[in-house]
């Protein structure tokens, strides 16, 4: 039975080289996972809600690098070490180790209940807009194919109703609550930089908040960021984008008290 | 008769897989040409190529070899309708599960011979109609494969008519095929095994068919119940996904119903190559599997999970954190039975005797591609960082990793390694490692990259992302993908040469040419009508390779000379 089998089962000159291309392959991945510096990057964000995502994200990335360097890792050693050698003695009847498998079964499940714990955490607070930073301003956002409407029932705090397309203004350091609705299909509403991503879903009303931290914020204001739809809405899905500009107080105010409506327009007589 | 049926049933799905897959990533890359203008010798090899009325529709869905918007979602929604239902589906539970299925529990037959062979004729005619899909005015489905409603509920919001249609009838039809399909499987699994079989003897390729049979037998009619729900709202003017109030119906049905169905769907995806490479893997280190209960219960343990984690799919909906949170928690802790069943494969291979033949480069590609597409998983199941990601390239990234990296290398890796019971010959060799390279490094090279993309905010399903300036840096990284992906496609073809061209000048194999201990290799090649010259009686479990004491490093399952081990925990 064994004759034969030695060149039917891989050749001696093949491993050697397997290795180099594991090799260059891991080196690639360590390469291309260095962090990426778009302009809509989750690594910089401006706003508290961005910003607590980012703090998971963190702990998540750290905590997989780990496991999958341990893991593969482990796999690239074993896949080695113990390849089919001639003058190897028969691989031992290991049928299981309960000590092992016990333990390899309860530290993933504290380390994801952990993870999961402190997610959960995060979850709740990121639902609803602090009451604590701010007058919050309140904004209804309405997609349409294919473009969102922004309503603000209140702009001023003296009832100045203003309604835009595609185009945000909020003010700075102050939580903004969005009401969320759709006047045909489904829609996301997303602002990578400010964080938060919620479908828009005709029938309903969904909600979330935004907050541009002064902080956070590199550039002079009044700044501009971008969003864009994220659920798949028709044709013109990919073209369906908007702008957040953030403005300071003042600025804000003042882009408020110049908005004018436009004119209704008179049929012909 | 069926295992010929099976093999069949393989051809049939690669070759109407094939086409689709290059498609998203031609139309994405041909936008980026289109930037640089270099679309110029494009044009002339269409005009060429094409000069009957297929140029008329190129003009109308690629003009100037660009590809339009509304082609493209038509273009990644039938990618992955294809895939999933008429691809992975077929070939794992279809094909394997009737060749592998009788042989590897020494029967016969199945036990409806008659209702199996519905369930395959059901499958062409879901495919049959699938394809028509593409020939009706208004183009074939564009909602995505997940088909959320209302989108895909009311012809004015897509501008496609009857290719959606067709494309609801014909999975509800796909879906009648895996549903009496699983009737079949369950039942023969359950009532014709060999004297001797007990169900720990059984192969884990046949333990993960009979739990996929019973996930594809209970999710299925949800699929088809939301299916039907669509046609009616489609064409009985009916308001079940209704996008206004008064007919009293919720788009967010849509979505609840297609992922109920759906997340064990993903599951059956990736369960049956687990139990592939878990043979592979055994066969080829010598040694008996590391932990043969753990991996029964491990396999049962995600199945039934998966019942209740749809909810991570729509944690963008508008969900109360309450819920979120729930879903949250029993979708990470599925990541706790597949690290069970990863530690188990390493296990195996620990201390072993590595050979690495053509199907074992795949089932070692197996568990390293399923542990990054598995670790990318835990990022998503977490609700605060999904806001970020979800219905991002990082999804895609996910995806990929374990359908493709997963299931189409278990799928490879079985190809090869049961070629020679099929046929009574070797698969090329060398062709099968070369074609193994190719298709290992192009897939990390075309989808490791989209974990960026999605990270830096390149969301999915748009057909020109260089339009926002925020992508533009991702340029580059696109047409590294393109160029991957191409590479990737055209490395499949040898592996179908490679397939017909071993049919027939393949190196002549022996009965049992990898010294394997399951019941198949009982068999004579090519395997006759009724299998088993004599139905084989079972002593031992199906990994009892290396015993001390025993002339050769494996034992038949069938073959008596010893006590009955126990079985193989």
């Amino acid at each position: 039975m064994s004759s034969g089998d030695h060149e039917r089962f891989a050749p001696r000159w093949y491993r050697p080289r397997r290795l180099a291309v594991f090799g260059v392959i891991a080196v690639l991945f360590l390469l291309t996972a260095a962090c990426s510096q778009g302009i809509q990057s989750t690594w910089d964000p401006i706003g508290p809600v961005a910003q607590k995502q980012l703090q998971l994200f963190e702990v998540l990335v750290w905590t997989m690098v780990i496991v999958f360097v341990l893991v593969e890792g482990a796999l690239i050693y074993i896949v080695i070490r113990y390849r089919r050698r001639p003058g190897q003695p028969r691989p031992p009847q290991i049928h299981g180790h309960t000590a092992l498998e016990v333990t390899w079964t309860i530290v993933p499940t504290v380390l994801i209940l952990g993870l999961g714990i402190w997610s959960v955490f995060t979850l709740f607070e990121l639902d609803q807009p602090p009451t604590d930073q701010g007058e919050i301003l309140e904004v209804t956002v309405t997609g349409h194919q294919w473009y969102f409407e922004f309503e603000y029932a209140d702009a001023d705090g003296n009832g100045k109703l203003i309604s835009t397309a595609n185009d945000l203004r909020i003010p700075v350091d102050r939580p903004i609550s969005l009401i969320l609705e759709s006047d045909d299909v489904l829609h996301s509403f997303w602002v990578p930089k400010l964080g938060g991503k919620v479908d828009v879903v005709p029938t309903r009303q969904n909600t979330m908040w935004l907050m541009a931290d002064s902080d956070l914020i590199e550039q002079q204001l009044p700044a501009t960021y971008y969003g864009q739809c994220a659920e798949l809405c028709g044709i013109a899905h990919a073209q369906m984008r908007f702008r957040v500009t953030v403005m300071s107080e003042e600025d804000y105010h003042g882009w408020v008290r110049e908005y004018s409506p436009p004119p209704a327009l008179t049929p012909r007589a | 008769m069926f295992f010929v049926g099976g093999g069949l049933a393989l051809l049939f799905r690669w070759q109407l897989a094939y086409p689709e897959k290059p498609l998203p990533i031609i139309g994405a890359s041909q936008q980026y040409l289109d930037e640089g203008e270099v679309v110029t010798g494009a044009d002339r090899m269409w005009e060429k190529i094409y000069e009957s009325e297929q140029e008329e529709w190129l003009e109308v869905n690629m003009p100037s070899g660009v590809v339009e918007p509304a082609f493209y979602n038509m273009l990644f929604t039938m990618h992955a309708t294809i895939m999933v239902f008429f691809v992975v589906v077929p070939i794992l539970v279809g094909a394997f599960g009737n060749f592998l299925i009788p042989l590897m529990i020494g029967t016969r037959d199945m036990a409806f011979p008659l209702l199996n062979m519905i369930s395959f004729w059901l499958a062409v005619l879901a495919a049959i109609i699938m394809t028509v899909g593409f020939f009706v005015p208004g183009g074939h489905a564009a909602a995505g494969w997940t088909g959320y409603a209302p989108l895909s509920s009311d012809p004015q919001w897509t501008g496609v008519d009857w290719g959606q249609n067709l494309w609801a009838i014909s999975l509800l039809i796909q879906g009648f095929s895996s549903m009496v399909g699983s009737i079949n499987y369950i039942t023969t699994i359950i009532n014709m095994r060999a004297p001797g079989m007990t169900f720990f003897r059984l192969p884990l390729v046949i333990w993960s068919l009979f739990i996929v049979a019973i996930l594809l037998l209970l999710a299925f009619p949800v699929l088809s119940s939301a299916l039907a729900l669509l046609i009616f709202d489609r064409l009985a003017g009916t308001t079940f996904f209704s996008a206004t109030a008064e007919g009293g119906g919720d788009p967010l049905l849509w979505q609840h119903l297609f992922w109920f169905f759906g997340h064990p769907e993903v599951y059956v995806l990736i369960l049956p190559g687990m139990g592939i490479a878990s043979e592979l893997i055994a066969v080829f280190s010598r040694k008996p599997i590391f932990g043969y209960r753990s991996m029964v219960y491990a396999m049962i343990s995600i199945a039934f999970l998966g019942w209740i984690v749809w909810g991570h799919h729509m944690f963008q909906s508008g969900m109360q954190p309450g819920l979120g949170s729930v879903f949250m928690t029993t979708t990470m802790l599925i990541a706790v039975p597949s690290a069970i069943k990863t530690f188990n494969w390493l296990g195996t291979m620990f201390r072993g005797s590595i050979r690495f033949t053509a199907p074992m480069l795949h089932g070692i590609a197996f568990v390293s591609m399923f542990v990054i597409g598995g670790l990318s998983g835990i990022y998503m199941a977490n609700t605060p960082v999904d806001i970020f990601i979800h219905d991002t390239y990082y999804i895609v990234a996910h995806i990929h990793y374990v359908v493709f990296g997963g299931s189409l290398f278990a799928i490879f890796g079985g190809i090869v390694f049961w070629f020679p019971k099929m046929y009574g010959r070797y698969m090329n060799d060398v062709l099968a490692k070369i074609h193994f390279w190719l298709t290992f490094i192009a897939f990390n090279c075309t989808f490791f990259p989209m974990h960026i993309l999605g990270v830096g905010g390149h969301m999915r399903r748009i057909s020109n992302p260089m339009q926002y300036e925020f992508l533009q840096g991702f340029e580059g990284m696109n047409i590294f993908i393109s160029m991957s992906a191409f590479t990737l496609g055209f490395a499949q073809l040898i592996l179908v040469f490679n397939f017909f061209w071993s049919m027939y000048r393949g190196k002549v194999a022996e009965q049992n040419p990898w010294q394997v201990n399951t019941l198949e290799w009982e068999a004579p090649t090519p395997v006759p009508h009724g299998n088993f010259v004599q139905i084989p009686t079972v002593y031992r479990g199906p990994y009892e390779y290396s015993v001390p004491g025993e002339e050769s490093d494996w034992i038949s399952q069938a073959q008596p000379e010893h006590a009955p081990a126990t079985s193989g925990d």
